[in-house]
């Protein structure tokens, strides 16, 4: 277990589960196609994360300062810092909606989260807090099982998932932009070469990395999958039909169809999900930050010695839940947002992750080989074009 | 003459304000282009700049006779030629002091840990520019962004605070990186500058940097410092260090080890890289470092170091005195002084204390405690564990079947062993 599947764990936050409800309760079974190329997406980036993070040794945000400067640098982890605080809003959003489907109230369940998520990081020790963090990941069975409760027709389920149905509609395309924007996101490259980073490995055993982030990506998928069956079985009633607003909808809806444990397995695994997201997304990004201006970082200095580190964390979680707790915070409309957020900066990212692993001086022999430029470039002019698509479309 | 440049009259200038500063051709009055960064040599203790590198399409470098003035907001390049137009080739110790230092990592000598480069300061001495200081704060970053003037207006005013500089000298500098191939001075001056940081903070700063300048900096240590440092490392950066080094220099970075931590090490790397290195060390060091490693690491045997200091029973305090004073250097702990009789059988022991207080003419035979607790070599280390926690010793004899001392163990041999855990906890944050 490494690196590669935790990250791919976090992937599955709030706004993950949600974009995978949405689409199978509107769009049906009709867009399980797209899970294969998003796999393969998914592995490919990851892929040129941890081998910069393998052969360097270096943190994402310390080679973009390096290579680009500080002006550049600068601007981008403004960018970095505030779509992950969006991702930490829609966390907060996620673990709120899912409690109050159990009957707890947003005031608690908020301040009960960030009392949890600051023990947990700040009082527990790394390697003890990994350990919770793995076994969190056998929760998301609960959405396997969710799955086969709602008894789908397997055989159309099969034939959709094999057979791409693309239509050049609007709230089709925008559904899949989502469903990419989520599932490939900014945050995940930084948090993924810094655990590459921080867990020491070397060049010799990168076949094994290698095999955690497929491993990583294919969970990913499968879950979002089980997901997409799930809702579509059970409230797709039709194109153009909008039965549900939210994850925590879907919950709902599923308990006179699927059964109340089907009902409280889908609202527990958004807890859960928000929940894990929450412990690394700020910490993550306090990490990006302080790297690229060179603060001390770590959890085991004083607040004295990482001053920034510190204060940044205590920002991103404190504000977050603040801004969450305001009365009659529209919850979806934050998750959207912060998804439109992402899917702007992710192709930025992108370009710099291929400006940096085409650099001889960088990488060295491991540069991109000619055949993964062929396939990253293209892709990531996609990205750019549906990013920019999604801005137009959404505002 | 060079003209004393004069930017603004002041004594320290930063490099960015003189990056990007427009170039003119002296006689022409003409622009030819643009700072783009600045050379210096590192021999000397603070870096002299000796050039200019002025970009416009075409690359030029001067070496600084050439440049007239750097007056405010300009510079002014005298006698251009022709072969001015080159790009820059590092001879004799040359960087060029942006591409090296900005936005870079460097050890902060003084703190014992890594920062990252926002701007250099440099001090103006008649015609000459030296590096003095290595700024790493927040004034530096704002300056760098172009926001210092409005940022700290607006600081001082509002919360009447001032935001001052925060830079490191010169002296308290190692540049990560960057002097790899410069002669033996500067790579003197350095060895010096890290060997002034704590071991344990040393093996923190390697196990953040990157991989390259990883293996560079455990370099440019001398032996000693690298030794102590190696021992701090987790075991996987130690064989990576190992593996990068050159036969010799492995060698002579192990010699400087205790006997008991090369053995360690050696047992977990592969058997034909052991042969290699063994085969290279002094015979009795190798034969020794052999013969430990044919332990099994569940026992003593595999903990003890074997840097002990033994004297005969038929000596004098005096002597002894003399033999510890001659052997302190290389024994593992001295405050233990073992004695042996004819057979190389273990007797009897006396502290320093217990030599320091008595006559120099008084046999040893005499003072030595002969009620000694020990362990025999092939006992189980948990149980070496145990015997420390008991009875609160500090070092403890080894000896084998026939009562002959083989080792020491000290307490932290015995608690490195018995808690591999902790071990790894304290090494890896």
């Amino acid at each position: 277990m490494g690196p590669g599947i935790i990250t791919a764990n976090v992937d599955n936050d709030a706004g993950g589960i949600t974009t995978y409800s949405l689409c199978g309760a509107n769009f049906g079974y009709s867009m399980l196609w797209s899970l294969i190329p998003i796999t393969f997406l998914l592995v490919l980036v990851q892929e040129m994360c941890s081998r910069m993070g393998v052969v360097t040794g270096k943190g994402l945000a310390g080679l973009i300062r390096e290579k680009f400067g500080v002006k550049i640098t600068f601007y981008l982890m403004i960018a970095v810092l505030f779509s992950n605080f969006c991702v930490v809003l829609s966390e907060f959003s996620g673990i709120a909606s899912s409690m109050e489907l159990f009957g707890v109230n947003k005031y608690i369940s908020v301040l009960l989260a960030v009392v949890i998520v600051w023990s947990f990081v700040v009082k527990g020790s790394y390697k003890s807090v990994e350990k919770v963090f793995l076994t969190a990941c056998v929760f998301y069975i609960a959405y396997l099982v969710s799955g086969f409760m709602s008894k789908p027709n397997w055989g159309q389920v099969m034939k959709e998932f094999v057979g791409p149905d693309i239509r050049f509609e609007t709230s089709y395309l925008m559904m899949l932009v989502g469903v990419i924007g989520t599932t490939i996101t900014p945050w995940m490259q930084f948090y993924l070469q810094a655990s590459i980073v921080e867990k020491g490995i070397k060049i010799k055993d990168y076949a094994y990395s290698k095999l955690d982030i497929i491993a990583g990506s294919v969970m990913v998928n499968v879950v979002a999958f089980f997901i997409i069956v799930t809702c579509a079985t059970v409230l797709f009633k039709g194109v153009g039909l909008h039965p549900i607003q939210s994850a925590a909808d879907a919950a709902k809806a599923l308990v006179p169809v699927a059964g109340e444990y089907a009902g409280f397995l889908f609202a527990f695994g958004l807890l859960n999900a928000s929940l894990f997201a929450l412990t690394i997304l700020p910490l993550s990004t306090v990490f990006v930050v302080c790297e690229s201006f060179g603060w001390e970082i770590g959890l085991n200095k004083t607040f004295a010695e990482a001053p920034q580190f510190y204060g940044l964390y205590t920002f991103l979680l404190i504000f977050g839940a603040g801004i969450i707790l305001l009365p009659g915070i529209p919850f979806i409309k934050i998750m959207f947002f912060s998804q439109v957020i992402n899917g702007v900066v992710l192709p930025i990212v992108l370009i710099f992750l291929l400006l940096l692993i085409n650099d001889k001086k960088i990488m060295g022999e491991y540069k991109n080989t000619k055949l993964d430029n062929y396939i990253a470039w293209p892709l990531t002019i996609v990205t750019v074009i549906l990013s920019v698509l999604t801005i137009f479309t959404s505002f | 003459m060079v003209k004393i440049p004069s930017l603004q009259n002041k004594n320290f200038v930063f490099l960015s304000e003189i990056i990007g500063l427009p170039v003119y051709d002296q006689k022409t009055q003409k622009k030819i282009g643009k700072v783009h960064d600045l050379s210096a040599t590192t021999k000397e203790i603070y870096p002299r700049i000796t050039g200019m590198l002025v970009h416009d399409g075409k690359k030029y470098y001067f070496p600084w006779s050439k440049i007239a003035s750097i007056e405010y907001n300009v510079v002014v390049v005298k006698d251009i030629e022709e072969s001015d137009i080159k790009e820059f080739n590092p001879t004799d110790c040359d960087i060029l002091l942006k591409e090296t230092f900005w936005d870079k990592q460097i050890v902060n000598i003084s703190g014992s840990n890594l920062v990252r480069v926002n701007d250099i300061q440099l001090l103006r001495e008649n015609a000459n520019l030296w590096v003095a200081h290595v700024d790493i704060g927040f004034r530096g970053l704002l300056r760098r962004l172009g926001w210092e003037e409005v940022f700290c207006s607006v600081s001082e005013w509002l919360f009447a605070y001032k935001i001052v500089d925060n830079l490191i000298s010169w002296k308290f500098v190692h540049p990560i990186g960057a002097d790899a191939s410069c002669p033996p001075m500067k790579l003197q001056l350095s060895h010096e500058k890290l060997s002034e940081i704590h071991p344990v903070d040393l093996a923190e700063i390697l196990l953040d940097i990157g991989v390259n300048e990883r293996t560079t900096i455990f370099r440019s240590m001398n032996n000693v410092t690298a030794a102590k440092t190696l021992q701090e490392l987790p075991r996987k950066t130690q064989i990576e260090m190992l593996e990068a080094l050159e036969k010799e220099r492995v060698v002579n970075i192990l010699s400087e080890m205790p006997v008991d931590e090369t053995v360690d090490l050696l047992s977990e790397i592969s058997d034909k890289a052991q042969h290699s290195i063994l085969a290279n060390m002094k015979k009795e060091k190798a034969a020794e470092i052999r013969n430990l490693l044919t332990h099994s690491e569940k026992i003593a045997g595999a903990l003890m170091n074997t840097d002990f200091l033994a004297v005969p029973m038929g000596w004098t305090v005096e002597q002894t005195l003399s033999f510890v004073k001659e052997n302190s250097k290389t024994a593992e702990n001295i405050y233990y002084i073992y004695v042996k009789d004819d057979k190389e059988s273990l007797v009897g022991a006396m502290t320093i204390r217990q030599l320091f207080q008595n006559e120099p003419a008084r046999p040893i035979a005499e003072i030595m405690k002969k009620r000694l607790t020990k362990v025999r070599i092939d006992t189980d280390r948990k149980k070496v564990a145990v015997l420390f926690v008991k009875y609160n010793f500090n070092v403890l004899p080894v000896v084998d079947k026939q009562n002959k001392l083989k080792g020491i163990i000290t307490i932290k041999d015995a608690l490195e062993a018995a808690y591999p855990e902790i071990k790894e906890d304290a090494e890896v944050k």
